[in-house]
């Protein structure tokens, strides 16, 4: 497998970068592909199967290769794969039973190849502002392999606009469904990890009004009040609520403990009406949580001497590297996202590509796919 | 990138005195300059947001773990009162366990006193006579009967005192057994205590049940001598394991097996530093089942109303606790039961 990441700002520039990359010997079959929802997706998907490639594509909230990280901007891993490693399913989810979807997506998976592995690229909050139950859809889908599969992979962003995020393949898109690059581990060989970093601080709280994603109060106090007081932001003006994702949502997520594994969940918006905190998941009344804090800036290392020492324990040599970063470490890290991007590239010396998401699949502490948010999520990727 | 270092590589791109290749890298290094300056400056505004959060937080958890400190507090005097009240109730309960077992002596304590009492009767009215006989025998002015007559009325007379002594020991021991204990060890025949509590038992079971019969054996070691031991308590252990050792013998012979004479046997002996106590029946034994409930309180095999649960498990740490002794049973269902208490000297 030959692998190549070009970059645009637009879609002529993209074009252009495909023209130069396209040599004798690198004629691409498969790109992968990180737009921001500013840019015209179906021109760069025409430009795309105009030179017969095959596209496998999510919007996104930032775009990043090797040496380059930008905003609004369009980013492909080229892929010079025989085209007998890899498939794409295309799934427009709707309103449909996701174990369904997922039960169904495992068959067709496995009636292409033995071994299946896959790239998944979910939609992360659709037009009318539903988001889309990663989550379920990547534990039915390990569940069919008895959690014996690799899955890697990112819920799309729109730029922090909540207007809808999209995923695609040459003619198709959707803003509630996914995308599916399945590769035949026969062939291709995989290697990857999820680390987030954030810890949990503060007392254990329970929510003791819910309904829904709408969490009205915490610890019998209103949670809108007591978020903003414990984060110092007493003062947000009702417009600046709105965007409360983006400012402060993403820095200071809650860790809901009632599982053996905590899981993130990220405050969207305050309603002053409702008076109630919308956050990306339903949060059932009783739940157990704590604030949590961004990681310490050392995470970037941390991230990079695991990221080495996966690579030198598995003798693992890649060819390629996908990056599905949480948008939350944008925020947090602000440049330092950078240099755990370009440090990642540096390790595995492979063309990069990647994007800031709205959730996170992958393998983390524990020997399974998971649904993650705030881990920076990477993939590295061998034709065998 | 930072207005001065723009002014700055500005300044080398135009200058001539410096070679393509030198500008190149002069540029290069500006920008890893730029790009430090830039992390710094977003490392230092992180750092103050992220301070700022933590110190409402722990300004906030310290306030929660404040109210929580407060609630242990409440929960811990709570508790507390609680412990008291338990304690209170306890001690309630060691009471009524006592006059229980008072009323089961009732009988046999009236039952006791009936016989000195009927000695004082006896021996008045004797005296009544023979002080009309020796009045008799003054008017006749035969002086020496007189005197024989009174030398009997005195004998007469030494009699009621001992008999009446005994009535009032009975009581006395009464008394001293519904009374708190005073937890005081003193000298104490043992043999006598035992003897005692048996034949209280015994009159107790008799006066409830009139049928009720049973041999009573003893075998006393009359090498022990006195022994010091808090005697109201161990005669609370001693008369709670004959009574339940009657109950046993009696509800054996309820099922009419051929040739079952009831048997209560209470022992006692010496070895080295240990003194021992030992009631034996060959009642219906106990269930191996209930055999490790039994020093439990308020555990009872007796039929409601008979029992409170509370005889063997207060017996258990009057032994071990306030004695430093030891209290063990050996039973087989159907055929005997023998408990042993075990004090050291």
């Amino acid at each position: 497998m030959k692998a190549k990441s070009i970059k645009g700002r637009s879609v002529e520039e993209v074009s252009s970068a495909l023209e130069q990359s396209m040599t004798y010997d690198f004629k691409p079959t498969l790109a992968i592909v990180f737009i921001s929802i500013k840019q015209d997706r179906n021109a760069v998907c025409k430009i795309l199967s105009d030179k017969g490639i095959d596209v496998a594509g999510a919007t996104s909230c930032g775009e990043f290769i090797n040496g380059y990280q930008d905003q609004g901007s369009i980013v492909i891993l080229l892929l010079d794969l025989h085209r007998d490693a890899y498939s794409i399913f295309f799934r427009d989810v709707g309103n449909r039973d996701l174990a369904e979807v997922a039960k169904k997506l495992a068959h067709n998976a496995l009636q292409k190849f033995n071994t299946p592995a896959f790239i998944l690229l979910s939609t992360g909050m659709s037009k009318e502002g539903i988001v889309f139950n990663g989550e379920e859809l990547i534990n039915n889908l390990s569940k069919e392999f008895g959690g014996k599969v690799n899955i890697y992979g990112g819920m799309a962003g729109d730029d922090y606009s909540f207007t809808g995020s999209y995923v695609f393949t040459n003619h198709n898109h959707t803003d509630m469904g996914a995308v599916a690059l399945v590769l035949d581990e026969e062939k291709m060989g995989l290697l990857g990890n999820a680390i987030s970093g954030w810890q949990a601080v503060g007392t254990i709280k329970t929510v003791t009004k819910s309904e829904d994603d709408w969490v009205y109060t915490i610890d019998g106090q209103p949670a809108p009040e007591m978020y903003l007081k414990y984060l110092g932001k007493q003062s947000k003006t009702d417009e600046e609520l709105k965007t409360l994702y983006e400012d402060i949502g993403l820095f200071y997520p809650f860790q809901v403990i009632d599982s053996a594994d905590p899981v993130m969940r990220t405050p969207m918006m305050i309603d002053k009406e409702r008076n109630a905190i919308k956050f990306d998941f339903p949060i059932p009344q009783g739940t157990k949580l704590q604030f949590s804090m961004p990681p310490d800036f050392d995470i970037v290392e941390n991230v990079l001497a695991d990221a080495d020492q996966l690579r030198n324990t598995n003798r693992f040599e890649a060819e390629a590297l996908l990056i599905f970063s949480c948008a939350g470490r944008l925020n947090a890290l602000g440049p330092l996202t950078n240099s755990e991007n370009d440090g990642l590239h540096e390790i595995w010396k492979a063309p990069m590509a990647g994007f800031f998401t709205y959730g996170e699949f992958g393998k983390g502490k524990k020997d399974r796919p998971e649904f993650h948010s705030t881990t920076c999520c990477w993939v590295a990727l061998k034709e065998k | 990138m930072n207005q001065n270092l723009q002014n700055i590589l500005k300044l080398v791109e135009e200058s001539e005195a410096l070679s393509a290749e030198q500008k190149k890298s002069v540029a290069d290094w500006i920008k890893e300059v730029d790009k430090t300056i830039t992390v710094t400056e977003f490392k230092l505004d992180r750092t103050e947001k992220v301070k700022k959060t933590t110190a409402i937080l722990l300004e906030e958890t310290i306030q929660e773990l404040e109210l929580k400190r407060k609630a242990v507090q409440e929960t811990n005097d709570a508790l507390h009162k609680s412990l008291e009240e338990l304690k209170a109730t306890q001690q309630q309960l060691i009471q009524s366990e006592k006059m229980a077992s008072l009323g089961e002596l009732t009988a046999g304590i009236a039952h006791e006193i009936q016989n000195p009492l009927n000695f004082v009767n006896n021996f008045s009215e004797v005296s009544s006579e023979l002080i009309d006989e020796m009045t008799e025998e003054l008017k006749k002015g035969n002086m020496e009967d007189a005197q024989a007559i009174a030398n009997e009325i005195k004998m007469s007379l030494e009699k009621i005192t001992v008999h009446g002594k005994r009535a009032d020991g009975i009581v006395k021991s009464m008394l001293q057994h519904s009374r708190t204990s005073t937890g005081k060890k003193e000298p104490t025949d043992i043999n006598a205590l035992a003897d005692e509590y048996l034949r209280l038992a015994y009159h107790g079971m008799r006066a409830k049940d009139k049928i009720f019969n049973s041999a009573m054996k003893t075998d006393f070691d009359e090498s022990i001598g006195l022994v010091k031991i808090i005697s109201q308590d161990i005669g609370r252990v001693v008369l709670n394991l004959i009574t339940n050792a009657f109950y046993a013998v009696n509800e054996k012979k309820k099922l009419n097996l051929n040739g079952y004479e009831p048997t209560v046997t209470v022992t006692t002996k010496k070895t080295g530093n240990k003194v021992e106590i030992i009631v034996k029946d060959n009642g219906i034994g106990i269930p191996q089942k209930a055999l490790d409930k039994i020093f439990q309180p308020f555990f009872t095999t007796k039929p409601t109303g008979q029992g409170t649960g509370l005889g063997l498990s207060l017996s258990y740490d009057i032994v071990t606790k306030s004695h430093g002794g030891e209290i063990k049973v050996d039973t087989r269902e159907g055929e005997y039961t023998c408990f042993s208490i075990i004090l050291p000297v």
